[in-house]
């Protein structure tokens, strides 16, 4: 692989918020995978999304993992995030919450609020 | 002295504000205050996203608490015209509830993430992990790229050095005063090191660091290298987190195929090269020069400084040695500047702290709030307070070499030198909450006996000390302490301290000397009444229902596994001493503490 | 050198930068205790004891073992404080070991009880848990007795910092640490012994001096290592004239051999009275029948055929006094140049001439070290040492020649993985050209890069061999070599003039040098240059040579072929120790005292001129040689008059330049050797006697020609199979 500059990682942060910006998805899950997540079953929420994702005729919806998300406790957990729209954290879950929250929030767009935490973005300054 | 302002307007600097150009906003606040000479009165802060992304950019101004929204840069002097000289609200940019109540609630609205404040934990849940382009996307290797490119070694001393930041992995050394004495010590060879060996009962900041963001490790080490003049890096790993282990390799060889890590990193000519070590999973290996040992394939033990790894570390080369949370603080404070890092914190301890809470609460996980926040709020309200509706009993900071902190100093603030007042020590950033149902002897006894295992055996203190104090302890919970062991535990702990060579025998004894300071009262009860207060020392407990204490409700009746508890309905239980196997079982279920 | 003033206990130093907290203390002759240090190791701080008040620093304690010394500094070594906290460490040890030192050999010079004692513990406050482990008795010659230990970790340090083998090791952690080999498996190592005369308390000790004796009731007598060229000092213990055991002199190593190997000394097999053989039976007999016998045959053959039918062949092994006087009886009494050592077929070519040792103590002052014989380690155990020592702790490089894989090869910066012919002569060739295998080619980059480099010669080297080690030494900067050599007085033998072309300090068999020696002898000395020692045997056949007279060695022993023409002498005396194979076919047994038990000089492989000193008086009737000879050149009508072997050394000065101003200690100056910048080759070749070394036990290093198997400690170790 070429080597990079640093007019490349400019380039590279512009591409991808350009990406999200442009709308390439409608709809980001993002799965907390850390040990915690993966002890407490977050690979059954994965191959839940993964299957409802691929029975489901949906085209604008990535899937992601990311590290712990913070509260152990509350894993395995989940980040929705709609274009224009706060992403909405749920915790505890299970495969048929999972299975609920696919229908109503990624395809249907409407946050599953019994299931949710919080709505936003933690405070990263 | 700080200054106090009339005024503090909290602009939105969460990922959705700042792409509807809440920067620009700010600058426009900025320039606007400063004409209008009110930037003596009024403070910007940038603060993370609250959930109003759609209305972006949002601010609050307080002490009003007055919501703004979708303020653009050319409003601004209206605004600042309006509000801070005129006195009046914006009915324009003013924020109208919608007709439908959001059921979700905002981070503000859970104490669980309003009083974070995500620094070294910036790409928490953010990012994935695996995947370079997302971690760039987030500011990444921009902090290295101009380490590199624009900065002298001297440079970036000094920043980190202005910044305060202090040394994550429990002693607080100041991370900048630590390179600059590196880098001043002569030598064609050194090392950058990372200590991912975490080991404390409880903790596991590190780990998370380098499952979710392996690549602010990494750009922190590139940064700390260019300072010291290092071209060559280990990150120690013990074997035990293979998650951490695999996402940093990725992050490595993902690094190393965008000649972000290896030979001439950006162009800059710089090179580095960065390595895993996986530790076997003693704790002793945490401590440097027992780390160093166990890279150089000898045996984890540690050996005496001075001299110091910044002189003789690794290979006897002059070495940095770094904790995982330090390296990640590294890149933000080269973006931001040091003044940035050091806005949060208290005078000494600047920035931000990740803790695992764990134990009785609530709320188990891993936060990271700003230095000096009262040790209340991060139990109460970010713990959640504590599990079955039990009342706090201590808190125990930094693990087996730390202390525990009772409620009396629930106020403490948390920075280093409040929690050093307090016996207990900021440690890597355990913490370990305990209930009423815990007992401070066996508390105590149990960091004893992994100390006690995990001693290397090289000092005297150390091996035999640990064991003589463990062996006291024993006795003192299987109800056999005698007259004096309490004086002889607070005499051969203090000694153990000042003789031992390591880290590791010089504050091993903290959880009994803080114990025995805050909770003297229930060894004494353990010696001289021969009775366990906790109700968990086993040899210590009668088994029998205190007939006035005792509600008769019949809870230790149903939890009886061995049918020894005999109760009818308005009729206080009985344990039969035949049946009773003293599994506590009855003592867990009765909420009246009522079985002695 | 940059000089720091520290202040300890109110008087102030100075050290020179480097020096630690302790060194400063020690000069200021403040006394701090120490359990884990030793001069010879890094330093370690795991015993606590040495702990010091320093002004100034953020903790209470210092270990001044580690701590380096700065400049101003102010030091506190005894206050109440220090006391405590020793006194803390020495009940905190006590908790653990035992209290055995009525049966503990340690007790006496243990330092653990020392301290204890010092320091007046109180009854301790704590219970006592001895955990009591059971010794080691399945390993030879060490007994490990591991609840005793303190785990100072010097037995671990010096096995792997000084030898390089590394055979200890902390195993597990926390109270349940302890020391231990691979697997705890019995000892399989060079079973030096240098662990257990390091060891503070008694948890290693040596089966050798089990229950012997109590180290109060010894007395020590300073004498010479006589297994090996190295010639390392050694101290005998003995009590009530007997010595019980061996340790070195001063602060330095032994092997194997230095320290255990001295029992043979006590050996059953020792000769106790001289023999005649009567009757065809080798039969007791007295000193004066015994000498009269040899005295009339030797004469009579001088008289019947002349002088030069009388050969003589000298020791390796005896003193400079005996050697010389040996010469001197062959040459002003027999009357013969017929004198010479067999022992040099076993010389490495141009033993000084062309290759001159260095001192040894002075290896790692070279920044390389080519060693150009794997084996150093074995024959001479002090120079493989030396290598280790400069290795890792002085950052020297090491170069070794190895095609197999020894502790050398941990050492090394490059090995060359062949054998030492090759890897002579690609080396040479590599300097020239950029020929080579990588590890030629690394090796030549270093070696062009020295300013000084030492090379160890091999033990046996061909003519070929020889002409590129000299080619490789030419080409490269401050060479200094260092021959292996495996006898322990080959050189003060040579020195001594056991040779036929030489007199004493190599002064040559020509008319004037055989003038002034015969005015010095008073004697009339032959004026024909003598036979070597494989021409004797070659002239014994053809009747040119009727008797010998053998002294401290075994020719038969060495090769068994050469039986058949020593049976066929008219006459053979054989002086020694033990009943030799050779002994057993010679006519008189004459029993010699064992270098413990005379006194005399060595002169090593460095040419350092060394003292014996009698730690024992001669076993049964046996005599030091030079006195058997002295008395025997009486009889024949020689004038030998010394009541001491230090009458013989002062005769050795006024006739040997080489002696005549060197001191016990100094190693005599290569430039003032004859032979210095000659082609002169001391070692001998034959095609046909001794072509092997005698090997007696699996590994060279428990091998050392005869004597080693009288040894009963060498003997439970000599089985032990070893894999590389």
């Amino acid at each position: 692989m070429a080597k990079l500059t640093i007019a490349d990682l400019k380039k590279i942060k512009e591409d991808f918020h350009q990406g999200i910006r442009e709308g390439a998805f409608r709809v980001k899950v993002t799965v907390h995978m850390g040990t915690c997540g993966i002890a407490a079953g977050a690979r059954s929420i994965m191959n839940t999304i993964m299957e409802e994702l691929s029975t489901s005729n949906l085209k604008d919806v990535a899937i992601t993992t990311s590290g712990c998300a913070g509260l152990c406790s509350k894993e395995p957990m989940a980040t929705i995030e709609t274009t224009g729209e706060p992403p909405v954290k749920y915790i505890s879950l299970t495969e048929d919450k999972m299975r609920k929250i696919f229908a109503e929030h990624v395809a249907g767009g409407k946050a599953v609020p019994e299931y949710a935490l919080v709505v936003g973005h933690e405070t990263t300054y | 002295m700080e200054t106090t302002y009339r005024s503090n307007i909290m602009i939105c600097a969460g990922t959705g504000c700042v792409a509807n150009g809440s920067l620009k906003v700010k600058n426009a606040l900025a320039t606007e205050l400063i004409r209008r000479n009110l930037h003596k009165e009024v403070k910007l802060v940038l603060t993370g996203c609250n959930g109003f992304c759609a209305k972006g950019p949002v601010m609050v101004v307080y002490p009003e608490d007055v919501f703004y929204q979708l303020v653009k840069p050319e409003d601004v002097p209206f605004l600042v015209e309006e509000h801070f000289i005129k006195g009046r609200l914006v009915q324009k940019f003013l924020y109208t509830p919608p007709a439908e109540k959001n059921t979700i609630p905002v981070m503000n609205d859970i104490p669980f993430f309003k009083h974070q404040v995500l620094r070294a934990l910036r790409n928490r849940s953010l990012i994935d992990a695996e995947k370079i382009e997302e971690y760039i996307a987030r500011d990444g290797y921009l902090a290295a790229a101009k380490a590199l490119t624009e900065m002298t070694p001297e440079q970036i001393v000094n920043e980190m050095k202005g910044s305060g930041l202090r040394g994550r992995g429990g002693a607080g050394f100041l991370t900048g005063l630590k390179w600059e004495l590196c880098a001043r010590v002569p030598g064609d060879i050194k090392y950058i090191l990372c200590n991912g060996d975490e080991g404390d009962p409880g903790a596991f900041m590190d780990r998370s660091i380098m499952e979710a963001d392996p690549h602010s490790v990494l750009e922190g080490m590139i940064i700390a290298a260019k300072a010291i003049d290092a071209h060559y890096g280990y990150i120690y790993v013990r074997a035990e987190y293979p998650l951490a282990v695999h996402r940093l390799q990725l992050a490595i060889d993902q690094a190393m195929d965008r000649g972000l890590l290896g030979k001439d990193i950006l162009g800059s000519g710089f090179n580095l090269d960065i390595e895993i070590y996986q530790g076997a999973g003693a704790f002793v290996c945490g401590e440097e020069t027992a780390l160093m040992a166990s890279i150089e394939g000898k045996r984890g033990m540690p050996r005496s400084k001075p001299p110091f790894p910044v002189v003789k570390g690794l290979w006897m080369r002059p070495s940095v040695l770094n904790n995982v949370e330090t390296f990640a603080n590294v890149p933000p404070i080269i973006l931001n500047g040091a003044e940035w890092f050091s806005s949060l914190g208290t005078e000494k301890s600047k920035g931000t702290k990740v803790f695992a809470l764990s134990g009785a609460l609530n709320n188990i996980g891993l936060v990271e709030v700003p230095m000096g926040i009262p040790l209340k709020t991060v139990i109460f309200d970010i713990g959640g307070g504590i599990k079955n509706n039990r009342k706090f009993k201590a808190v125990q900071m930094g693990g087996p070499s730390g202390g525990c902190i009772p409620l009396s100093l629930i106020d403490t603030p948390v920075d280093y030198e409040n929690i050093n007042k307090t016996g207990a020590i900021m440690g890597s950033g355990g913490m370990v909450v305990m209930d009423e149902t815990t007992c401070m002897p066996t508390m105590a006894k149990f960091f004893l006996e992994f100390t006690e295992d995990e001693s290397c055996g090289k000092c005297v203190p150390c091996r035999i000390g640990n064991k003589t104090l463990l062996s006291i302890l024993t006795r003192i919970t299987n109800g056999e302490g005698r007259e004096g062991d309490i004086e002889l535990l607070l005499e051969l702990s203090q000694q153990i301290k000042d003789t031992s060579l390591c880290g590791l025998g010089q504050t091993s004894p903290n959880p009994v000397l803080t114990t025995i300071k805050y909770f003297r009262d229930e060894y004494e009860a353990h010696i001289k009444e021969r009775r366990c207060p906790a109700r968990v020392c086993t040899p210590l407990v009668k088994f029998v229902v205190d007939q006035e204490k005792c509600k008769k409700c019949g809870l230790c009746f149903k939890a009886c596994p061995a049918g020894a508890i005999t109760w009818e309905k308005k009729q206080p239980a009985y344990i039969d001493p035949e049946k009773c196997t003293k599994c506590k079982s009855c003592i867990k279920a009765c909420r009246f503490w009522a079985i002695d | 050198m940059q000089k720091m003033t520290v202040t300890v206990d109110g008087n102030k130093v100075e050290v020179p930068l480097g020096a630690t907290i302790l060194d400063a203390a020690n000069a200021a002759g403040s006394r701090v205790p120490t359990l884990c240090h030793d001069s010879k190791l890094h330093p370690f701080g795991a015993c606590r004891i040495c702990l010091v008040e320093v002004e100034g620093t953020p903790r209470k304690f210092t270990p001044s073992c580690t701590a380096p010394a700065m400049d101003n500094m102010v030091v506190k070594t005894t206050t109440q404080a220090l006391i405590e906290a020793r006194k803390m460490v020495l009940e905190l040890l006590l908790i653990k070991h035992p209290l055995d030192c009525p049966v503990c050999d340690k007790a006496g010079e243990c330092q653990l009880q020392d301290l204890v004692h010092e320091y007046g513990l109180a009854p301790s406050r704590f219970d006592a848990e001895k955990g009591y482990l059971p010794p080691d008795l399945e390993s030879p010659i060490v007994e490990r007795n591991i609840s005793r230990c303190i785990l100072c970790g010097k037995c671990v340090r010096i096995c792997d910092e000084q030898n390089g083998v590394g055979e200890w090791a902390f195993t597990r952690r926390g109270i349940k640490t302890r020391i231990s080999t691979d697997f705890d498996r019995p000892l399989d190592c060079e079973f030096c012994g240098e662990c257990v005369e390091i060891c503070p308390v008694g948890a290693l000790t040596t089966r050798q001096f089990k229950y012997k004796a109590r180290s109060w009731n010894l007395e020590g007598t300073k004498s010479v290592c006589n297994y090996c060229g190295c010639g390392c000092g050694i101290t005998c213990e003995t009590r009530a004239g007997k010595i019980m055991r061996v340790g070195p002199a001063k602060e330095n190593y032994l092997c194997v051999k230095g320290r255990f190997g001295w029992d043979a000394t006590h050996s059953s097999e020792r000769l106790l009275t001289p023999k005649m053989r009567v009757g065809g039976e080798l039969v007791d007999c007295t000193w004066d029948e015994a000498l009269s016998v040899v005295a009339t045959n030797l004469k009579a053959i001088k008289n019947k055929r002349g002088p030069e039918s009388i050969g003589g062949l000298g020791s390796v092994r005896t003193t400079n006094e005996d050697s010389y006087l040996f010469q001197k009886f062959m040459r002003a009494v027999v009357g013969t140049n017929n004198v010479d050592m067999l022992a040099r077929l076993k010389v490495p070519k141009g033993l000084n001439a062309a290759f001159f040792s260095g001192e040894l103590n002075k290896m790692s002052e070279h920044e390389v070290i080519l060693v150009l014989d794997k084996n150093v380690g074995e024959l001479n155990p002090l120079t493989g040492i030396e290598i280790v020592r400069a290795a890792p702790r002085k950052d020297r490089k090491v170069i070794l020649v190895n095609n197999e894989f020894n502790k050398f090869n941990k050492i090394a910066s490059v090995v060359i993985p062949s054998s030492s012919d090759k890897a002579i002569e690609d080396l040479v060739s590599a300097l020239s050209s950029t020929k080579g295998g990588s590890e030629i080619k690394k090796a030549v980059e270093i070696l062009k890069a020295a300013t000084s480099v030492a090379i160890i010669i091999p033990a046996r080297v061909t003519d070929k061999e020889f002409v590129k080690i000299k080619e490789l030494s030419g080409q490269l900067k401050n060479v200094t070599h260092y021959p292996l050599v495996r006898r322990s007085n080959f050189q003060g033998s040579l020195d001594m003039g056991v040779v036929p072309g030489y007199y004493p300090g190599y002064r040559g068999v020509d008319a004037e040098t055989t003038a002034s020696f015969a005015s010095a002898w008073n004697a009339i000395l032959p004026d024909t240059p003598g036979m070597n020692a494989v021409e004797m045997i070659d002239a014994i056949a053809p009747g040119k040579l009727a008797a010998l007279y053998i002294m401290g060695d075994d020719p038969v022993g060495s090769d068994r072929h050469l039986k058949e023409p020593l049976d066929k002498l008219e006459f053979l005396v054989v002086q020694d120790i033990f009943m030799t194979e050779t002994a057993k076919i010679a006519d008189v047994v004459l029993p010699a005292a064992s270098s413990a038990e005379k006194a005399g000089t060595f002169t090593n492989l460095e040419r350092r001129l060394q003292q014996l000193n009698k730690a024992e008086e001669p076993v049964g009737e046996s005599r030091p040689d030079w006195e058997i000879i002295q008395d025997l050149a009486k009889r024949m009508g020689g004038s030998m008059r010394y009541a001491s072997a230090r009458d013989i050394l002062k005769e050795i000065k006024t006739l040997v330049p080489l002696y005549a101003d060197l001191a016990i200690g100094a190693c005599w100056p290569r430039e003032k050797s004859p032979l210095v910048n000659t082609d002169v080759d001391l070692s001998l070749t034959s095609d046909s006697i001794m072509k092997q070394e005698v090997i007696t036990a699996e590994r060279l290093l428990f091998s050392s020609g005869g004597t080693i198997t009288r040894s009963h400690e060498i003997g439970t170790i000599r089985h032990i199979k070893i894999e590389a």
